[in-house]
């Protein structure tokens, strides 16, 4: 097991300076943006001088750069996300109860499509040729090139307008008389569904083309050759081993859902960081939005690193 | 005692071109404690052969005929040997033989003379009949695919028939430690405990020469050799009274292969188990098999003893193998390989396959299939000509 | 032989048949290896496939302006998108009815409650109480018209105005007898048709003023203010109704006259005020000049109440002059405005008073000094001749109505500069003559004014036409009018308009909330059919789609192209130099693949502006990450091969090896790449667009999902919500089955899948 910690004790080194990378490259962008925060101050109407002063302070505008750039670090790490221009409330009182619902719905939904589409992808590999193999690929390149909110809009017609099984929008609706925990389920379920349709897609199709590389493998002739039933060669020995590279990719996919994530809140009217990141976006509330995209940043890197961990547990080859 | 019956084995495989007829007609027997060997060129159908005893076809491969008679008494064997005779392909006729003996046990179960030995002899006789001893019987489908995860083949899997692979590099699977996936056929088929079954994986890696803490080791921390003992040992787990071995030195350096076949030579004497060899190594038979097939194209050409076949060559294609191997016995002789090319298995030269490749082919050999002909008592060779070749090929030792 | 080429190239310069045959060797080469291709990606039947929606996306896009149904900004006509909840009664014949004229009640809302027509010939009004009901051509709760009420009216009743101010009140003016000495009368009614009270004027009126009322914030109080001219005379009525405060009293009538000996009026004269408490004014048109007075408010020192009004002296006059030069002005009743500018950047007393000229001109007085502020000839685009017939003032606008040739034409001034708007964007012209003002309708921003061919016509703030409407039976015997809004519980809050049709019969009909577009698809009443449908302005679906096809395609090769290219680079650079550089460019690479880009692209979008351009320069930025990685490792199993070895050995230099022998190898990759990449461009194009950040002058298909969202019809309108959806998704996953496709011939481990 010495081998496993070392594994992760780097992982977590290279991690962390990944994140420092990232903290400074958004820095960076928001620096390099045309509209800057100091120019904004300037021409809100109605803004007297010494407002603008105090503002330029409050904000650390004043600073040179270098200093800014410290300030910044310091502040990003340690989650001081100082106070939003639109809303003149501290960043993280706004943020704070959106983070866990976009955690629930991304999350939630990366981690159902990841079971669910390493299963079925193992699946229709395992039995390729059928109409089950063919009709999965089909349908899972159709979800995989499909425009995330179109899909969410169809099925918000579909099963929240006309049949009416989910509400249309929002997070939980104390009129519907339902506990807390089912009710924000029940709203975060029709989004969630969608997304997991989508990062399915994707995982599905990377499952089975990994999947028909291991079957060719003489591991799996020897795992048919002992006697063990179907069930065990398919999971226990092909999926196990198919999964490495998909795992690998985790990276990707969270990138990708997170995207759908942000995207589908927004169609879903959900009120997560997605929909508040649209809303910072269109006011230019450039410390909300900043702080939103670096705890987003953060989720992915700290799902890859999960990935990372679970792919040292899964994988002996990698723990040296 | 017979252990393994193959009868005229055809295994085909569909592709984009048709039908690849990779085996088209096979038979051979192996006894007990016999070690055979297989051999013939690569994609002569000697692994598809061997593969389709354990049932581990390619999804595309599809039984086209044939039965593989296992662990079938010899009083079965010689009742079925009767009744094929006897009855040729008469379907009817069987079913008539069926519902007579069926009858006559049923009268003496009623008279309470239920193990009588007549009543063993009726049930043996409806063995025969109904070819219970067949692998393929209870597997193929209509469509002669095989049902790969048959219980019945599943249990007689490992237990009575294992293998050793080809490629032992990769026939472990890499995430697990190779001590699991001992323990893992072992608890599979016997009901002990995790306990018991690591200990028997220990004892069978100091058998096979690995130190048995390795067992908690990962394939990718063996060499080469030491994953091909470990592939015997798993091999030997559950004490098979048949072993298949795949090509079981090919990816070895020489003298692993050698200690590879030392520990194989040994294995027979202390375990007295039987062994099928596939190898297109000639020399690998010579060293540890008691009998030997020669395979080309689909079927076989010529089958007998080692030293029947080594010595009394009496089929041409066999001649041709053996003189293009350089001899074991360090003698030495211009090496002559074979001109042209094995043929392609979806259309195969019409007759003996071998005729376009063969210098002492006639009219006949394009026609005609040869039948066997049996130059000694046991040594079968497929040729028109065996006869009248035989003393040519004879080599001179 | 790369060596010798090279060397024959620095030694001596190649001739031209040289040159002729290496270029036709390449295209030979380039035509096997295309050929060569071709006859392994063929065997995929999802490849082909990919190819021809390509390939049928790009006819579409080329061929758009000649096989789409419709032009690229068509928009379905009115008639096809407006349906309009109406009524209509039937009237008593042999009657020449008048103006209709709405009746609101007092209530705050003032929903319409009545309309009214009266006729002079019969000294008579009818009044028909309005209810809501089943509208008759939607089918929904629309408007009712009830039975009438018949009320009699003074003999010679000449004049019928109302207002509503808390209570309505009509006054009716009738001439008493002809000849030298006439004099009139003034009645005055309640709401209810009840009669209040008489006022007699010493003269019978030409010229009436605007009925105008206001209303002080400061002293809580209402006015009505009414002027009757004749050619030397002027008779102010002055009136403050009963408030809230006072219920029952109507108010005190205050009367005034003026007379001018040495002028004659030549128009309706003005009631106008500043801010009420002071400022209110009478302004006259003269034949001599505008002449303007001060009206004097004289309050209870105890409940500042106006106690008495009187016309104060002359304030200011102003002949018509204009840097020295006459001009003459119109005469008659609409020659005058004037325009209280409703922009709140305009400071309070900038008011105008407006003239007409004779010449075309608007001649644009300061309220308060009579300084002319501005004139102006207004500049229309295509019309060279025109005349004007009246002013009209709205919130928005001073409107000209007036006549080029046959067309009749309404044109806006901006009240602060005169021009025609921005641009001189600001008119329109319409078949036959304007026979009614502008009327503004409230809330909708929009004007409802009729023609003397029958027509009625609703245009936008801009003045633009919007919809065309006629009156069944072919068309309107009286100019339309603006009745007012009904407000109707569960469905839609309708401004009504009134006319009494050819056939002799009351129709009504309202103008707002009855666009049906997104139209179903289908044929409409214009002949058009439009085959998916239309979007909520009316666009043609299929239309926009085929003609979305042009930005989606350029959009996505344009974008994927360039990432490929930073991509390639990259990873050429990176597998090239396999030390640090290559070390650090990769580590780069995991941290642009490790980065939510869609969220870096929102970001990007919303702070770069929304525009195409930006668009691809975004994209290319933040995808190439993916490629970078494929091509380096591509890069390094290439140098390894023999013939790079051959190549640095004969000296070439490093970027000649890069770009000459390793760049061949690794193009394959960069265009298996680019499918993949212009698959994803299209997709993000559509996300970027729906969120809000596409770009709003260009059709894509994501904009129209975006005005599908904004439009709030995105729950009501499969016809609109599919097409573009379905062709993104189409063409994105056509670019993403070649790729695959080529992927195949480009690795051929994977064909046997």
């Amino acid at each position: 097991m010495a081998g496993m910690s070392r594994y992760v004790a780097v992982r977590s080194i290279q991690t962390f300076i990944t994140l420092l990378v990232i903290l400074t490259l958004i820095f960076i962008m928001f620096e390099a943006l045309p509209a800057q925060p100091q120019d904004l101050l300037q021409t809100t109407p109605g803004m007297q001088p010494s407002q603008i002063e105090y503002m330029t302070r409050l904000y650390g505008y004043d600073q040179p750069v270098s200093k800014r750039y410290l300030n910044y670090m310091f502040n990003m790490l340690t989650f001081e996300f100082g106070i939003s221009f639109s809303q003149a409330e501290p960043v993280w009182d706004i943020l704070s109860d959106r983070i866990p619902r976009t955690i629930l719905l991304f999350g939630g939904a990366t981690i159902l499509a990841y079971i669910v589409g390493i299963y079925l992808g193992a699946l229709i590999a395992w039995r390729r040729g059928g109409i089950l193999d063919g009709g999965s690929v089909v349908i899972s390149l159709v979800f995989y090139n499909m425009p995330s909110f179109w899909i969410g809009l169809i099925f918000l017609v579909i099963f929240a307008s006309e049949l009416n099984w989910f509400p249309l929008t929002g997070w939980y609706d104390p009129t519907d008389n339902l506990p807390y925990v089912v009710d924000v389920l029940w709203h975060v379920s029709l989004p969630m569904i969608v997304l997991l349709l989508l990062s399915l897609a994707g995982t599905v199709l990377l499952m089975r083309t990994a999947m028909l590389d291991v079957i060719g493998e003489n591991y799996m002739v020897t795992a048919k050759a002992i006697g063990l039933p179907e069930r065990k060669v398919l999971f226990k020995h092909g999926a196990r081993n198919a999964m490495l590279p998909v795992v690998t990719s985790f990276i990707i996919a969270f990138v990708f859902s997170i995207g759908g994530a942000v995207v589908l809140e927004n169609v879903f009217s959900f009120p997560g960081m997605g929909a508040l990141y649209i809303d910072a976006l269109y006011e230019l509330d450039f410390p909300v939005a900043m702080a939103t995209l670096y705890i987003i940043t953060l989720l992915v890197l700290l799902g890859n690193f999960a990935a990372d961990l679970i792919y040292g547990y899964l994988d002996p080859r990698v723990r040296i | 005692m017979v252990l393994l019956e193959v009868e005229d084995l055809k295994v085909h495989f569909e592709i984009q071109d048709g039908w690849v007829k990779a085996v088209d007609g096979v038979s051979f027997s192996i006894d007990s404690g016999e070690t055979m060997g297989l051999v013939g060129e690569s994609g002569c159908g000697k692994t598809t052969a061997a593969y389709a005893i354990t049932q581990l076809l390619p999804p595309n491969g599809r039984i086209k005929g044939g039965r593989i008679f296992f662990r079938e008494p010899d009083r079965v064997a010689a009742f079925r040997k009767e009744y094929d005779w006897k009855l040729k392909d008469s379907a009817k006729g069987r079913r008539n033989e069926i519902s007579r003996i069926k009858s006559k046990l049923d009268e003496l179960n009623r008279s309470g003379r239920k193990s009588a030995p007549e009543a063993d002899e009726m049930r043996d006789r409806l063995a025969a009949l109904t070819y219970s001893f067949d692998l393929l019987a209870l597997s193929t489908r209509k469509d002669g695919s095989l049902d790969d995860y048959n219980e019945d083949i599943r249990k007689i899997r490992w237990t009575q028939i294992s293998m050793i692979f080809q490629g032992a590099m990769n026939a472990f699977n890499p995430v697990f430690r190779v001590g699991d996936q001992i323990i893992e056929a072992i608890t599979l088929h016997e009901d002990v405990d995790e306990n018991v079954a690591r200990e028997r994986a220990k004892e069978l890696f100091e058998f096979v020469g690995i130190a048995p803490d390795r067992i908690d080791n990962y394939p990718h921390e063996f060499s080469g050799g030491m994953k091909q003992r470990a592939m015997i040992a798993l091999a030997l787990a559950l004490n098979p009274s048949f072993v298949i071995a795949d090509e079981p030195t090919t990816a070895l350096d020489v003298i692993t292969q050698d200690r590879i076949l030392a520990e194989i030579k040994r294995l027979q004497e202390q375990l007295k188990m039987a062994m099928m060899i596939i190898t297109h190594d000639v020399s690998v038979v010579a060293e540890v098999s008691d009998k030997i097939g020669v395979m080309y194209a689909g079927l076989i050409m010529e089958i007998g003893q080692t030293s029947q076949v080594f010595k009394n060559t009496a089929h041409p294609y066999t001649a041709g193998l053996l003189g293009s191997f350089p001899s074991v016995k360090g003698e030495r002789r211009r090496l002559v390989s074979i001109p042209g090319f094995p043929p392609d298995l979806v259309s195969p030269p019409s007759g003996c396959p071998f005729h376009p490749r063969c210098q002492y082919a006639q009219s006949k050999c394009q026609e005609e299939r040869p039948e066997g002909v049996a130059v000694e008592p046991g040594h079968i060779s497929y040729c028109h000509f065996a006869e009248e070749l035989w003393e040519k090929l004879r080599r001179t030792a | 032989m790369r060596n010798n080429g090279k060397k024959n190239v620095k030694s001596k310069k190649p001739d031209a048949r040289e040159l002729q045959e290496a270029s036709m060797k390449t295209f030979k080469r380039i035509l096997v290896a295309f050929r060569g291709t071709w006859k392994i990606y063929r065997r995929s039947l999802t490849g082909v496939t990919g190819l021809g929606i390509v390939l049928g996306f790009f006819v579409i896009a080329i061929t758009a302006p000649w096989t789409a149904p419709y032009d690229a900004d068509f928009k379905a006509p009115a008639v096809d998108t407006f349906i309009a909840d109406y009524a209509t009664r039937e009237l008593p014949p042999e009657t020449n009815w008048s103006l209709v004229k709405g009746l609101t009640s007092s209530e705050r809302a003032r929903p319409l409650e009545r309309v009214m027509i009266y006729s002079s010939d019969e000294g008579a009004v009818i009044s028909y109480p309005v209810t809501r009901g089943i509208g008759e051509e939607t089918e929904e709760i629309g408007i009712e018209i009830g039975n009438p009420t018949i009320i009699e009216l003074p003999a010679h009743a000449s004049y019928l105005d109302y207002t509503h101010f808390y209570r309505s009140f009509f006054f009716v003016l009738s001439a008493n007898e002809e000849g030298e000495n006439a004099t009139s009368t003034l009645y005055e009614y309640d709401y209810d048709f009840i009669y209040l009270r008489e006022h007699e004027i010493p003269f019978v009126p030409l010229y009436s003023s605007n009925l105008w009322n206001g209303f002080s914030q400061l002293y809580q109080e209402g006015r009505l203010a009414l002027a009757f001219a004749d050619e030397h005379n002027i008779w102010l009525f002055n009136k403050r109704p009963p408030d809230i405060t006072e219920p029952g009293i109507d108010g005190v009538a205050f009367k005034n006259s003026l007379s001018f000996p040495n002028a004659t009026v030549i128009g309706n004269p003005l009631v106008v005020d500043g801010d009420f408490e002071n400022g209110s004014m009478l302004i006259v048109p003269t034949d001599v000049g505008i002449k303007a007075y001060d009206l004097n408010l004289t309050r209870s020192l105890l409940t500042k109440k106006v106690i008495n009004v009187s016309i104060e002296g002359l304030k200011w006059e102003s002949n018509y002059t204009l840097d020295g030069e006459e001009f003459e002005p119109l005469t008659g009743q609409d020659m005058m405005i004037f325009q209280y500018p409703y922009q709140p950047t305009t400071a309070l007393g900038k008011e105008s008073i407006a003239v007409a000229t004779t010449d075309g001109r608007v001649v644009a007085y300061d309220r308060v000094t009579g300084n002319v502020t501005w004139q102006s000839m207004p500049i229309l685009p295509g019309i060279r001749d025109f005349d004007i017939a009246s002013l009209h003032s709205s919130p928005d606008n001073m409107i000209i109505v007036g006549t080029t040739g046959e067309r009749g034409l309404i044109v806006g001034l901006d009240p602060e500069t005169g021009r025609v708007g921005g641009n001189n964007s600001l008119f329109s012209t319409v078949e036959g003559y304007l026979n009614s003002p502008p009327q503004y309708v409230i809330g909708q921003y929009r004007y409802v004014f009729s023609t003397d061919r029958g027509t009625i016509y609703l245009a936008t703030h801009e003045l633009q036409i919007n919809a065309t409407f006629s009156a069944p039976g072919g068309g309107a015997a009286t100019p339309v009018s603006f009745l007012g809004n009904i407000y109707i519980e569960g469905s839609r809050a309708g401004n009504y308009f009134g006319v009494i049709t050819e056939e002799g019969s009351l129709f009504v009909e309202t103008l707002t909330g009855v666009n049906i577009a997104p139209l179903p698809p289908g044929t409409y009443p214009s002949g058009n059919y439009y085959p998916l449908g239309t979007d909520y302005e009316g666009h043609d679906i299929l239309t926009q789609v085929m003609f979305g096809t042009r930005a989606e395609l350029m959009v996505g090769v344009v974008a994927a192209f360039f990432s490929v290219v930073i991509g390639t680079i990259v990873g050429l650079v990176a597998g090239f130099y396999s030390g640090l550089i290559g070390e650090l460019l990769m580590r780069a690479t995991d941290v642009m693949l490790s980065l939510p880009y869609l969220v870096i692209m929102l970001l990007f979008a919303a702070a770069f502006g929304p525009s195409l351009f930006n668009i691809i320069i975004i994209f290319a930025i933040l995808s190439w990450a993916g490629i970078a990685r494929v091509i380096r490792s591509v890069t390094l199993s290439t140098r390894k091969r023999a013939f790079v070895d051959a190549a640095i050995v004969a000296g070439a230099s490093e970027m000649r090896l890069i770009f000459r022998h390793i760049g061949p190898n690794v193009l394959p990759y960069a265009f298996l790449y680019m499918t993949f990449n212009i698959s994803g461009a299209i997709v993000t194009e559509a996300i970027l667009a729906f969120l809000g950040f596409g770009d709003p002058n260009a059709i894509t298909w994501g904009m129209m999902l975006q005005y599908l969202q904004i439009s709030g019809h995105s729950l009501d309108a499969p016809w609109w919500l599919l097409p573009p959806g379905i062709a993104i998704t189409l063409l994105s996953l056509a670019f993403y089955l070649i790729g695959r496709a080529f992927d195949e011939v480009v690795n051929p481990r994977l064909r046997r899948r």
